[in-house]
């Protein structure tokens, strides 16, 4: 039960990790031009053609996609200005892949602004900096990709994010069509967003959609790839956690190991009874280690029926951090647990293996066993 | 900067003076006075090819004297009414479609001027290469007896980028047939070419300039349409508060 629970707390908080990560920004797998990801520029760009786009659409594997345009500019509002990175994006197939609807904390959605000409998503951080107000125009300059000076006005029709510190409150948000339009793109874009049914599936997803687009000079990347700072720091962590369930793993043992010797050598006597009246010592040894291994695999059963409810409730509830915490980039304001086949299973046959092995040496030792010497045993 | 922007360019690499005709000072004063005007008013078109894109842009340009310039751009449609004033040795950009006026601060000179081959600085910079450079008639490496071949080497106490500029003078009518650009390892760096030598507003003067960057693989070609050495136009269009009028 504690090594389910463990093991569960484990899984549950990469995986929560790993959603929170590819819900409020990544994706599971990214499409880009070739080399963008490793050196991103506007003008490594390419067009979303329509084979692509009915074959993303049409993947039952793909839940939904985004495409998104990247770039920055130089911001203006009255005598105060700042540079800010831009993000574009498809406001409604956005919402679909990531969290971005709910970063609105104040004014509107971009889609629930259609009458607004140029609206824009102001990140909190920026909002200070700027001291704009929603309803307000704002003046920006940058790069077109043509190498023409891209200058519009935009208008606040919502703030992003919490705090100041939070990732997307240094971010601006438009329209992937006011972005095409500012930065003279035309109909080009530089990354489409993948949301999978299941992200454990992000790896072999992006291969085969590689494979497909391996004449098309794109590059087609799982979340693993594309947050690489942050897999790495969480593949080191996951090492690190394997001693700490080994030291758990150990104690197991030792437990069933006391439990098993404890159970056999107090009945020692009545093995030499046995011996005595012509039992032989192979029918103890079976006796002693099908005993040993039913009553782990029924303690086990047991074991499961909790830590599966402990592991589920903790699961749905999880444990608040307070504060929360920043893991490779990511802000972790909770630990959760996680109900899989691995966490449920490693433990039992871990369990039951243990179990099975240490049942052994008092087996083999009461199976030869001298019967009087046995009986006299106390 | 004394007709247009293009003669500007060449300006910049000719600094000129009050010297003898068959010196260097005289070459670079002849050239100078080809171009020189007391006011100017041309339209030209720029196309500028990179790795990455490729533009064109019609502007019309109005100059007074060395010192002011005002350059409108015509087309493409997004850009039109974009403005650059240059008044000496400062500059602004005016873009009507956010009603604002940027002043291009020093930091920024050498920045590309609307993404050509150009910098701000090569807009700004006139006359003070003639100070600021030692210039030095030589013989043409492959055309002795066609070109002058003038260098320009800095002087110490100049701040600049170029180790060396080398231009190439036509004998036969003092016609500028190229100039290029060397860091201080000697590499060249940036090539300007003249060419479509004709008559145009009543002179004879290259019709177009390439500027071509070597490392950023990049050209900026320049074909003026017309231009007209005797304008009529009102002298308050090099001011800043004109500068927002349409």
């Amino acid at each position: 039960m504690l090594f389910s629970i463990s093991l569960g707390f484990s899984d549950g908080s990469y995986g929560s990790l790993i959603r929170m990560l590819t819900d409020t920004h990544s994706g599971h797998v990214q499409i880009h031009s070739q080399g963008y990801l490793e050196r991103p520029s506007l003008f490594r760009n390419f067009i979303l053609y329509p084979a692509l786009k009915n074959q993303l659409t049409a993947d039952p594997e793909i839940e939904a996609w985004s495409a998104r345009v990247f770039s920055s500019a130089l911001i203006f509002r009255e005598n105060k200005s700042t540079i800010a990175r831009l993000m574009a994006i498809d406001p409604e197939q956005e919402a679909q892949v990531t969290t971005m609807r709910e970063k609105v904390q104040d004014g509107e959605y971009l889609s629930e602004a259609a009458d607004v000409t140029n609206p824009i998503l102001l990140g909190r951080h920026l909002q200070k900096l700027l001291q704009a107000k929603l309803g307000e125009t704002l003046i920006f300059i940058g790069q077109g990709a043509d190498g023409s000076i891209a200058n519009d006005l935009f208008t606040v029709v919502g703030i992003v994010g919490k705090s100041s510190v939070d990732a997307e409150s240094r971010m601006i948000y438009m329209t992937l069509e006011s972005a095409q339009e500012f930065l003279s793109l035309g109909e080009r874009i530089h990354e489409v967003a993948l949301r999978l049914e299941n992200y454990s599936e992000a790896r072999r997803q992006a291969a085969y959609l590689q494979n497909y687009l391996k004449a098309k000079e794109l590059d087609v990347q799982p979340w693993q790839v594309v947050e690489e700072q942050f897999y790495k720091a969480m593949l080191a962590d996951q090492q690190g956690n394997w001693i700490t369930q080994a030291i758990i793993m150990l104690i197991v043992g030792l437990v069933v190991l006391i439990t098993v010797l404890m159970n056999t050598f107090e009945r020692r006597h009545e093995y030499g009874l046995l011996l005595a009246l012509g039992t032989s010592p192979g029918f103890i040894f079976r006796s002693i280690i099908v005993e040993m291994t039913m009553l782990s695999g029924l303690s086990v059963i047991v074991g499961l029926f909790f830590s599966s409810g402990l592991n589920w409730y903790f699961s749905i509830n999880g444990i608040a951090i307070e504060p929360p915490m920043e893991y490779g980039g990511v802000v972790f304001s909770a630990i959760s647990s996680e109900v899989s086949l691995f966490v449920m299973f490693v433990p039992a046959i871990f369990t039951i293996g243990v179990a099975f092995l240490v049942a052994f040496f008092p087996a083999i030792k009461s199976a030869r066993a001298v019967p009087i010497e046995a009986m006299r045993e106390n | 900067m004394k007709q247009i922007f293009g003669i500007a360019i060449f300006v910049f690499v000719f600094p000129f003076s009050v010297l003898a005709e068959t010196s260097v000072e005289g070459l670079l004063d002849k050239v100078d006075r080809l171009y020189r005007s007391d006011s100017s008013h041309a339209t030209m078109e720029m196309k500028i090819v990179t790795e990455n894109w490729e533009r064109t842009t019609v502007m019309e340009v109005w100059s007074r004297g060395m010192n002011d310039t005002l350059i409108k751009i015509l087309s493409p449609r997004k850009d039109k009414g974009i403005k650059t004033l240059k008044l000496g040795n400062q500059m602004w950009n005016y873009f009507p479609k956010i009603n604002k006026v940027l002043k291009v601060p020093p930091s920024m000179m050498m920045n590309s001027w609307m993404g050509s081959d150009f910098t701000n600085d090569d807009l700004v910079k006139e006359n003070t290469l003639a100070e600021d450079y030692h210039a030095k008639l030589e013989e043409h490496p492959s055309g002795p007896n066609q070109f002058y071949f003038i260098v320009l080497r800095p002087k110490n106490e100049t701040v600049t980028v170029w180790g060396k500029i080398s231009i190439s003078i036509r004998r036969q009518d003092f016609m500028p047939v190229e100039q290029i650009y060397y860091n201080e390892d000697g590499e060249k760096k940036r090539v300007m070419e003249f060419s479509g030598i004709q008559q145009m507003g009543g002179k004879m003067i290259p019709a177009v300039m390439e500027m071509r960057t070597l490392n950023k693989n990049s050209r900026t070609l320049i074909r003026y349409k017309s231009i007209d050495f005797k304008p009529v136009f009102s002298k308050s269009i090099f001011s800043f508060s004109q500068l927002r009028r349409k």
